[in-house]
């Protein structure tokens, strides 16, 4: 992987736009298959996007669709429901929405959401980064009426070569529970274990993980923070 | 915006309710999953949630691909009609929801240019499958960046319009929105990543 300077993702995503950037190893992208592919599959939505027009956005559909729609489907004999369950799917999205609690600004401000019924902050943690890291992030523990839940939020990840892990380790650690992988989006939530102690692990910590099958913590961590309780 | 203008002390301590479109877009993707795995176990009324949230999809890209409205609803009507009897055929881990209503989407259009006769019936020779219909490809992804460019947040949306369909530079964007460059930049990174993702996870053929 060392030795080859490749183009950053801006550079990148200005060339697929058309735009000369000064200061660019134009020849790279000649010798650079990678670069030069994810310039091509830039272009290709630059292209299309290009050619949007008003008729492109999404309109909705005539009124009385919906009960055309119905009327079919009950007519074929189905037993059907046409209301929105009340309370069913809407509040379970306002529990979850209460479950995550926040929506975080672009400087990694958290915001309460649902300030009816929000799941208390149990504990935090501000996440540093490890030396040579950029990012950094927050983590919270919270309780929500299906127990408690961890919410990680990390702004801007790089592209991880492999995957991202979430951990809790010992005060020293030399010991840790695996929480979760971390999905895409800046804030995910993971339900903790049944019994654990925080007080054990109180230190949140995401490392970088091969796709290689070793379950161990690969030593390579990103940002760490410990529980403030 | 879901705020409320509530905010909670953070580790950074700052307390601003600024814009966010990370966050807004993972709050919005849990309403999605939300409203797919409804769907996907069958619950009563779910129907209801997906053609809320994806009708104006699957309307559009039928309209824009059968040219008139009074067709348009009755492709759309037969995708959601399909789409409920067929529902046990839908697999989560398989693609996105919208995904799967864009697949049905393709075939109840080809059903439509079929029965005027526009297109022959799938044989032996030219499967149903093989026959993707480059018009209606173009009319999704299409349908697919509008609607992913209009759910950006401002800045990055006027910023994208302007590289789009002003043609300016980003350092002319940076100027006339008095922005700095790095910002400018980043976000067109985010945001073309963003559009690319879209088409991925929700345009392509399965
Ligand atoms: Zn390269």
């Amino acid at each position: 992987m060392s030795g080859i300077d490749h183009m950053d993702e801006e550079t990148i995503a200005l060339l697929a736009l058309g735009e000369s950037v000064a200061g660019v190893d134009a020849g790279h992208l000649q010798v650079c298959a990678a670069c030069q592919s994810k310039v091509d599959q830039l272009r290709a939505v630059v292209d299309t996007a290009r050619t949007i027009t008003d008729e492109d956005r999404p309109m909705s559909p005539p009124d009385d669709l919906w009960q055309s729609i119905t009327d079919q489907i009950e007519s074929d004999g189905a037993v059907f429901s046409k209301k929105p369950p009340t309370g069913g799917l809407r509040m379970s999205w306002f529990a979850l929405a209460a479950a995550v609690g926040v929506i975080v600004g672009s400087l990694g401000t958290i915001v309460a959401v649902d300030q009816r019924n929000p799941a208390p902050t149990i504990a935090q943690a501000e996440l540093e980064p490890l030396p040579g890291q950029q990012a950094r992030g927050i983590a919270q523990v919270r309780d929500t009426t299906n127990g408690p839940v961890l919410l990680v939020d990390v702004p801007n990840l790089p592209q991880p070569e492999g995957y991202y892990e979430v951990w809790m380790l010992s005060p020293e650690a030399d010991s840790m529970v695996s929480i979760g992988v971390l999905g895409q989006g800046s804030v995910n939530e993971f339900p903790l274990p049944a019994g654990m102690d925080m007080q054990a692990f109180p230190v949140v910590d995401i490392s970088v993980e091969q796709f290689d099958g070793d379950v161990t913590h690969s030593g390579d961590s990103l940002v760490r923070g410990m529980l403030d309780t | 915006m879901r705020e409320t203008g509530h905010s909670v002390e953070t580790a950074h301590g700052g307390v601003v309710s600024g814009h966010s479109t990370i966050g807004e877009q993972s709050v919005r993707s849990r309403a999605d999953a939300e409203i797919t795995s409804s769907f996907a176990r069958g619950d009563d009324g779910s129907l209801h949630e997906v053609y809320n949230r994806w009708s104006p999809l699957v309307y559009t890209v039928s309209l824009r691909s059968v040219g008139n409205g009074d067709d348009a609803a009755d492709v759309t009507q037969a995708v959601f009609v399909a789409a409920w009897q067929g529902r046990q055929g839908f697999d989560p881990d398989a693609g996105s929801l919208p995904g799967w209503l864009l697949g049905i989407t393709r075939r109840k259009v080809a059903d439509h240019f079929r029965s005027r006769g526009r297109l022959p019936e799938p044989s032996a020779e030219v499967p149903e499958q093989a026959a993707a219909d480059p018009r209606v490809e173009s009319v999704i992804d299409r349908v697919l960046l509008a609607d992913e460019i209009a759910r950006l947040g401002d800045p990055q949306k006027r910023i994208l319009e302007l590289c789009f369909f002003q043609d300016m530079t980003h350092a002319q964007v940076a100027s006339l929105l008095d922005l700095p460059l790095g910002t400018v930049k980043s976000h067109v990174r985010r945001s073309l990543g963003r559009l690319r993702e879209r088409l991925e996870v929700d345009g392509v053929r399965h």
